[in-house]
């Protein structure tokens, strides 16, 4: 199986993860695609006041991580086809930082439910979502973790996770709409 | 009730229950440790992260005289087998054992221990037929998966079952576990155990070996690794049983120098069924960027093999010669279907 990338350029005619600017990365003067941002990766602790009252704010920018702590995940994605889209799903991983390239390492994340995915029902033309289920994330140390979201079909072809025997290029996964990914020491973005 | 106070009352029980004495149920059973204060179940055998080669010999014939002195190692797979003894004057069919993990404070809660699954992707391991009083070894090797957090420690939870989860099905409760009568029940055991820490990085990915369940499928394969990007690493691969002459399926080396290719020769009988690991050990992750291990299995054809497909017209008859004298045909499958396969010749 080939591993296929979408391009930074294109913003896929489906559901994506929109980006956002690093301070992170301007400060440490680090390459343009080191964004391990990922504004599309709302986490709040569980008994957080914003997950009881619902989501009114999508730019959240006070996310923290501390390990053993139950978080909420859920995750937010934009429709750019001019058609509605189902059948959509957002799964959801985790991984010591060092070890982000070997997807073999990569801990699936379960929903509140058990699910290792998460539904975005029916979406339609440029309306931004939440999937439907929160996914419940309690990180074991207090390393630096990486958080990975992936937009995929329910039949596992729009966007497959990629093969286990070699080292991912991060560069492609990390510009790709369809990937996500949060450094959990510095989840940090910039907003217009 | 703080943590200390629960593992006081724990100790204690185990400590009444030991010098009670036993009644075993009319069934295969799991003994239950023999000094409260180690926590050690004889019949949850850790092997560590090497398979043991013959482990249903091996395991039956020191039923009584030995116990796992072996600790999990991080970041590793590791082997695990279950062993029981039936109790019954008449055989025992259709009994499972399952195997799970709890971090080693929380025993007391079912819904956080982790289900281990078998090297065949099953979270169950069947036993033969048990005869009566005698000691059987479920069939399939427990891996306890190397992405499991580093904790202090983990207690493994044995559990003996039938497949229609009617003899012993795992409590389904939110309350703690009574655990007297938990570690009284010879249908559990639980052993403590810590996770060694590994020096440097360890890179895991994983493939299967697989054989077709034809008679044709019966053969030497070449098993092959081609390890690209990772110099200055040590590569190893290891199967989870060995291969059906009792060779571990395992080879271990230090990448000198880029596409490098391992290798070995194995028996392997029709329906073999193994689940491989393949490891990078490195001091340092820049090293493992660029990193691709590709594993294969050719059947390895005798020479006369080749040439009687060839005459038959099973395959094209424009192979070298040299064919004839190292030929390995790719993926195992009966010779009728030869047409179809590739077959690549000479120094591979």
């Amino acid at each position: 199986m080939s591993m296929i990338f979408h391009s930074n350029e294109e913003i896929p005619d489906d559901l994506y993860m929109h980006k956002s600017d690093s301070c992170y990365k301007h400060m440490h003067g680090l390459p343009e695609w080191y964004n391990f941002n990922a504004p599309c990766i709302l986490a709040h602790p569980a008994d957080s006041i914003i997950i009881n009252e619902g989501y009114t704010n999508w730019a959240l920018r006070t996310r923290r991580f501390t390990a053993g702590i139950e978080l909420n995940v859920r995750i937010v994605a934009s429709n750019n086809a001019n058609t509605p889209k189902s059948d959509r799903i957002a799964c959801l991983y985790y991984v010591e930082k060092d070890y982000l390239s070997f997807t073999s390492h990569w801990q699936e994340v379960r929903t509140y439910s058990g699910n290792i995915l998460s539904d975005f029902g029916t979406v339609a033309p440029g309306q931004r979502i939440l999937a439907q289920d929160s996914f419940k994330l309690i990180l074991p140390n207090n390393s630096d973790y990486y958080i990975i979201a992936q937009i995929n079909d329910i039949q596992n072809r729009l966007n497959p996770k990629p093969p286990s025997t070699k080292a991912i290029n991060l560069e492609k996964l990390n510009q790709s709409y369809l990937w996500s990914i949060l450094d959990t020491v510095n989840p940090f973005y910039m907003t217009a | 009730m703080s943590l200390l106070e629960l593992k006081e009352i724990i100790a204690a029980q185990q400590r009444r229950l030991s010098e009670q004495p036993k009644s075993l149920p009319d069934d295969l059973y799991l003994r239950r440790w023999v000094d409260p204060g180690i926590n050690t179940a004889p019949d949850i055998w850790i092997a560590g992260n090497c398979p043991l080669p013959d482990y249903i010999h091996k395991l039956n014939e020191n039923y009584d005289t030995s116990s796992s002195d072996t600790y999990l190692q991080s970041r590793q797979d590791n082997y695990i087998y279950v062993r029981a003894k039936n109790n019954a004057s008449e055989p025992r069919r259709r009994r499972v054992a399952q195997l799970y993990a709890a971090e080693l404070d929380l025993i007391m809660w079912p819904s956080t221990w982790k289900e281990i699954y078998t090297d065949t992707g099953s979270n169950v391991s069947p036993f033969a037929a048990v005869a009566p009083h005698a000691v059987s070894v479920a069939s399939e090797t427990f891996v306890f998966p190397y992405v499991m957090p580093t904790t202090s420690g983990y207690s493994l939870i044995a559990q003996i079952n039938d497949l229609n989860n009617q003899l012993n099905p795992k409590p389904q409760q939110s309350t703690p576990l009574d655990m007297a009568a938990f570690n009284a029940n010879p249908l559990w055991a639980s052993t403590n155990t810590c996770l060694v820490p590994v020096q440097g990085y360890v890179v895991k990915m994983d493939s299967r070996l697989t054989t077709e369940s034809t008679p044709q499928a019966s053969g030497t394969y070449l098993i092959t690794l081609d390890v690209k990007g990772c110099v200055g690493t040590e590569v190893e691969l290891k199967g989870s049983t060995a291969d059906s002459a009792g060779k571990p399926i395992q080879f271990h080396s230090r990448v000198d120098s880029d596409g490098r290719l391992f290798g070995s020769s194995y028996c392997l009988e029709p329906a073999f069924d193994a689940y491989i690991s393949l490891y990078i050990y490195t001091d340092d992750m820049k090293k493992v960027t660029q990193a691709e291990l590709t594993f294969t299995s050719s059947y390895q054809a005798r020479s006369n093999d080749i040439q009687k497909a060839v005459e038959m017209g099973l395959i094209s008859g424009d192979i070298s010669l040299d064919a004839f004298n190292s030929g390995y045909i790719e993926k195992a499958a009966p010779f009728m279907q030869l047409r179809s396969l590739k077959l690549c010749v000479g120094g591979r």
